[in-house]
């Protein structure tokens, strides 16, 4: 997957306080591939969800569908759980993971 | 389907137009009366194991209520008069705004996904190359659908 995608994947960097270790954050929200979701609607989709500009989604979307999967943001437990939950209500393949 | 227009009343709210043909408004009403599709766990909350049973329960609980609550929603949407209204010989226009708009995509797309995972999750480049029955035929066919109308509603949004 594109270098573009990775640099661009990283939300979870914005706004996150310095004083905090990437541990505290704790989650990661990870978005599968799968042959079903048009790439358009997945697009949508995560410009819905988490308010990101075309261009960003778009990155994502693309490392889902190329990689396999992509790590749209890292943050803590509630925040993950409440991610997962709407994308799975837009019916994107999407889970929490322990941030290891 | 036809993506007409956007109409931005004088409190600002933005409907999308479109215009529909009659077998492509039997075809709508047809598909989301096959909501839902999809069976509850579908996809588990955490593929790692890193999240508690109790909280795969309460997601499956939320998808449950959502499912129950759309249900309700998609009978209202068909049944409501002003939601698809005959417009000019052969053509009907539907009006929804953005927030419409975006549930019925993802109504759509969750009985689309019903359909794919009813036919065991397969590559769509595969597809016409298997053997299927009439059930298996219902559900391609029901899939081909959602997506379609998919297609035209993504396109409003594009546009907006």
């Amino acid at each position: 997957m594109s270098d573009s995608a990775e640099s661009k994947g990283k939300p979870e960097q914005k706004g996150k306080p310095q004083s905090q270790s990437s541990s505290d954050w704790g989650y990661q929200v990870v978005c599968w591939n799968d042959s079903i979701n048009i790439m358009d609607y997945s697009t949508y989709v995560l410009r819905v969800v988490f308010n990101w500009p075309k261009d960003r989604a778009e990155a994502h979307m693309l490392q889902i569908h190329n990689v396999g999967k992509s790590v749209l943001v890292r943050d803590v437990f509630e925040k993950a759980e409440y991610y997962v939950h709407r994308l799975q209500g837009y019916g994107l393949h999407a889970t929490m993971e322990k941030d290891e | 389907m036809k993506f007409v227009r956007i109409r931005e009343k004088p409190s600002g709210q933005k409907w999308f137009i479109f215009h529909l043909g009659k077998q492509e408004v039997e075809c709508l009403e047809a598909a989301l009366g096959f909501y839902p599709l999809l069976e509850i766990v579908y996809q588990p909350l955490s593929r790692g194991g890193s999240v508690g049973r109790d909280k795969q329960e309460l997601l499956d609980d939320i998808t449950r209520d959502r499912r129950t609550v759309r249900k309700k929603e998609i009978l209202e949407f068909l049944s409501n008069p002003k939601t698809i209204r005959w417009d000019a010989p052969g053509t009907y226009r539907l009006a929804l705004t953005m927030e419409q708009t975006d549930w019925l995509l993802s109504v759509l797309n969750e009985i689309r996904v019903g359909c794919w995972s009813y036919l065991g999750c397969p590559e769509l480049n595969k597809l016409n190359e298997r053997e299927m029955d009439d059930e298996q035929c219902r559900e391609r066919a029901i899939m081909d659908l959602c997506g379609y109308f998919e297609m035209g509603f993504l396109e409003a949004f594009k546009l907006a």
